[in-house]
């Protein structure tokens, strides 16, 4: 049709951006709301700090449960009415993966050349502090205390049971209902979480003698937004292409699922896994709260190090974890990849 | 063998999708290839799904062996069905895309595979078993539909134009395979084309579907010879 930039932009290009940018920047909004890793390890003082880092003022240093819980409220607050906006303008939840263009849309030189400038931008702004992670960390790998080992091992230790319950409770929770909750799920500071099951647990046992159980419920539940949506493209797409004859045929929904939905499944639920153990295994969320020196994960450890101006161990620690997020994305993506069916 | 005896009524079926709402005329089908004819977006498919079960009817019956087929579960009417696409499953071979319209088990009697390979025999892919549906021709894949049709032994078969995208002589071949099957076991066939060709060749009947009706227009020749005014449009 010969559409240049412009025409292409308002005509093609403008009308989706109206209909996602909202939902989009409202339930980014909902992830900078519950995330506090950054402001936490960074610092976080009386000017930079954020609600999340209150709870964990309240209930780690002062001890004050009640505060906590208000705080938590005050959060959950927040958070509800940024799911409310989004639930609002969204006219109906897309998954948003699994779309990949096949035709190229001829954009000019000069679109391209901005294209290419934005994701250069992004590119150096995500790749400056891991560089820096690799350029300060590698030269102490060899050097890091016993404890970081240890850590890394318990981290191990959550992450696989996190991923496996992460990734049976997405194929469970894989319908568009399935999808609105995760939404929700999204919502939910880990913090928050921590603080109401702490709340729960204390009248009959005492919370920190389950703390790394609890770690591993989060994580899975927590991951799920994210590993759903890399799941339910694929289910999705099956059902549509092959839910009517398999139905003709009389397969049951456990054969169906058998013979045609999991073994067409297996790149992204490798995928999936993997980035659910990468997810577990670099959070920082409710291990602050419950954590301590016996039971830390490797981000808790970093954070000891990193407070206790240990800055050559706290690099090569996270060296050691970027390595195996790094690993098990890799590994596990790689795995859903050869094991593929088409 | 075949099933023989037993027709399909239509009744007050009403069918459609929004303000495009069919009627159909009260009709009973005996075993046989009618020719579901008519333009675009008249309501060919619709009317196929509706019987299959895929898409819900405003109201009417479609009573087979004295039950109404359309308060069955899809799973539960005697209907075998091809569509336009989709009608293997890629990642599969041959074999167990035929064995699957017996058994979702992954272990199969001595009986069992001996049908699958009868079956395969019969359309002419003996030797095709460990193949993917990818790996074979046009023609090939809708020989092992075919295959997968004749294990499911349902008295009825609905045909969606599942060979609309093959060429003419592959199309032609694929046709006369159907009509075989259809008499050997007495089948009653509704088979949706917009080819006045295609019907000649294999319908006995014909089925127009036109201005929210649908009536069986009787024997394909006489109703191709004698095209009603609402059709003329179509036909050109």
């Amino acid at each position: 049709m010969k559409l240049n930039a412009w025409a292409r932009f308002k005509i093609i290009e403008l009308p989706m951006l109206v209909s996602r940018v909202p939902a989009a920047t409202a339930i980014i909004f909902v992830i900078c709301l519950s995330s506090f890793a950054v402001a936490l390890l960074l610092g976080g003082g009386p000017r930079a700090t954020t609600v999340e880092l209150a709870i964990y003022q309240a209930f780690r240093f002062d001890f004050d449960i009640a505060k906590a819980g208000q705080l938590a409220l005050v959060q959950t607050c927040f958070a509800a009415v940024a799911i409310i906006i989004s639930f609002a303008v969204m006219k109906r939840l897309d998954v948003g993966i699994g779309y990949l263009p096949t035709e190229p849309m001829g954009h000019s030189r000069t679109v391209r050349m901005v294209d290419l400038g934005m994701i250069l931008m992004v590119a150096i702004f995500m790749l400056a502090p891991i560089l820096a992670v690799i350029y300060r960390g590698l030269p102490h790998l060899t050097e890091l205390p016993t404890s970081v080992w240890s850590a890394a091992a318990t981290s191990v230790f959550i992450a696989l049971p996190s991923a496996v319950l992460c990734i049976l409770i997405s194929v469970f929770m894989a319908h568009r209902l399935g999808e609105s909750i995760s939404i929700l799920a999204l919502s939910i500071s880990p913090l928050v979480l921590g603080v109401g099951l702490f709340v729960i647990f204390r009248p009959y046992i005492n919370p920190f003698d389950v703390t790394l159980l609890i770690v591993v419920l989060l994580n899975a539940v927590l991951a799920v937004p994210f590993t759903l949506r890399l799941i339910l493209p694929e289910i999705q797409k099956s059902q549509s292409d092959f839910g009517r004859l398999s139905r003709t045929m009389r397969m049951s929904a456990w054969g169906m699922w058998a013979w045609v939905i999991l073994p067409r499944l297996f790149r992204p639920l490798g995928f999936s896994f993997g980035i659910a153990l990468a997810l577990s295994l670099g959070d920082l969320g409710v291990i602050v709260l419950l954590g301590s020196p016996e039971k830390a994960t490797l981000p808790y450890q970093i954070m000891q190090l990193r407070t206790g101006y240990r800055l050559d161990s706290a690099a090569g620690a996270s060296m050691l974890l970027l390595m195996m997020c790094l690993f098990a994305i890799v590994t596990f993506d790689g795995l859903g990849r050869r094991y593929a069916k088409h | 063998m075949g099933w023989g005896a037993d027709m399909l009524s239509i009744k007050n079926l009403k069918f459609g999708h929004g303000s495009h709402i069919v009627v159909a005329e009260n009709t009973a089908f005996g075993g046989g290839i009618y020719g579901v004819i008519g333009p675009s977006g008249s309501g060919k498919s619709t009317f196929l799904n509706t019987l299959a079960g895929f898409h819900d009817c405003q109201s009417g019956y479609a009573i087979f062996e004295d039950g109404d087929l359309l308060t069955q579960r899809v799973e539960d009417r005697p209907i075998a069905m091809l569509f336009q696409s989709n009608n293997l499953f890629p990642h599969l071979t041959i074999f167990r895309n035929v064995a699957l319209a017996m058994t979702s088990r992954r272990w199969l009697t001595k009986f069992q595979q001996q049908q699958v390979s009868n079956a395969l025999d019969r359309v002419g892919l003996s030797g095709f078993e460990n193949r993917k549906p990818g790996e074979l021709s046009g023609g090939q894949q809708s020989r092992a539909a075919l295959a997968r049709v004749l294990l499911q032994k349902k008295p009825i078969l609905l045909l969606d134009e599942p060979f609309a995208a093959l060429g003419p002589a592959m199309r032609n071949e694929m046709l006369d395979l159907v009509k075989e099957i259809a008499k050997i076991d007495n089948q009653i066939v509704l088979l949706v084309t917009h080819s006045p060709d295609d019907a000649l060749r294999i319908c006995d009947q014909t089925i127009f579907v036109s201005n929210k009706r649908l009536w069986l227009a009787g024997d394909t020749k006489i109703a191709l010879q004698n095209i009603p005014s609402e059709m003329q449009d179509y036909f050109g």
